[in-house]
């Protein structure tokens, strides 16, 4: 029961400080994607801060609270939540990636400045042997 | 305005033979209005059509529409360039090589789309060049555009490429360009002022 409820602490602990780590990051940031992300992740952490602060209140002074139609631990509706928010955020983060992906760009640039320059070779020794011959022919 | 070109090219190649064996650089551009659509298409000429080295172009003036039309007809390769677009006001999104940013103070968005692009080209060999920093104070706070010159140029460094910011030299604070100058390689004035 005392090693439940340190352990329910630290948790607590750690979110609070994860959260409050996540307000300081995003008032450095402008508004855009990056900070809407940041946004979607904080509720997905607060959903499951509350989740933990509730349960860590319950077993530390044994209460046990019942909410009709929701079973014996409604807490548990945070923990939905917070998975509800999480898929929101991940979409958000395929957002992003689409918008801020450049991989395919690079892959395409390289192929072209490839191209090119085997264009050029060809180019040049084409102009070479042109000279060469014209050299031949003026001898 | 002839004059004044000729002024530019003169002190571009000067610089350019300064700094061929170099791979990373930066340089500052301070123009006057009336040269500065010049500068930066020569600048862009030089690094894509003549050397062949792909980048990425900052606009916070044109949109990317306006800036490939010009680019096309002055016979440059934009499929070599990877475009961000600061200025249209639109909500962002990626079309063609271009990502649309939606205002130019999402800086924060700025910066990422920035380092993912220039880190996704492939070569050594690379550019960025940043048209114009005297918008973004136009937009922003005069301290946050003194932390983002100071971010620009550290990750410039970090990315080992040949950075360009080009700024209108009267509608930029003098504080401001000095750092920057303090920051860059070199210095190309055009339309007054002293080489750096």
């Amino acid at each position: 029961m005392v090693n439940l409820g340190i352990v329910g602490v630290t948790t607590v602990i750690f979110g609070i400080t994860s959260l409050l780590l996540i307000s300081r990051a995003r008032s450095r940031l402008s508004e855009g994607s990056i900070r809407r992300y940041m946004d979607n992740f904080a509720i997905c952490l607060a959903f499951i801060v509350i989740f933990s602060i509730w349960q860590t209140t319950r077993s530390l002074l044994g209460i046990d609270i019942t909410l009709e139609g929701l079973g014996n631990y409604p807490e548990y509706i945070f923990i939905i939540f917070a998975y509800v928010a999480f898929v929101v955020a991940s979409f958000k983060v395929l957002k992003v990636s689409e918008e801020f992906g450049f991989k395919e760009d690079g892959k395409r640039i390289d192929k072209l400045i490839t191209e090119i320059s085997i264009n050029s070779q060809t180019k040049n020794q084409h102009l070479a042997k042109k000279s060469m011959k014209l050299n031949k022919i003026r001898k | 305005m002839l004059e004044v070109q000729e002024t530019f090219k003169k002190e571009f190649e000067t610089f350019k033979k300064e700094f061929k064996s170099l791979n990373d650089y930066i340089l500052l551009i301070t123009v006057d209005a009336k040269s500065y659509q010049k500068a930066a298409i020569d600048v862009v000429m030089s690094l894509v059509s003549e050397q062949n080295i792909p980048g990425v172009y900052v606009s916070l003036n044109k949109p990317y529409e306006i800036i490939q039309r010009l680019f096309a007809s002055n016979n440059i390769d934009t499929r070599l360039i990877i475009f961000i677009d600061v200025c249209s006001r639109t909500e962002t999104k990626k079309v063609e090589n271009c990502l649309y940013i939606g205002s130019p103070e999402k800086l924060s968005d700025m910066s990422v789309a920035m380092d993912q692009a220039v880190r996704a080209l492939p070569r050594e060999n690379k550019f960025l060049i940043f048209d114009s920093l005297n918008t973004l104070s136009i937009f922003n706070k005069p301290g946050t555009v003194a932390r983002f010159i100071h971010f620009l140029t550290t990750k410039m460094r970090e990315w080992k490429i040949k950075g360009v910011i080009i700024t209108l030299e009267k509608e930029t604070e003098p504080a401001l360009l000095d750092e920057l100058t303090q920051f860059s390689d070199s210095r190309i004035d055009i339309g007054g002022g002293s080489n750096g």
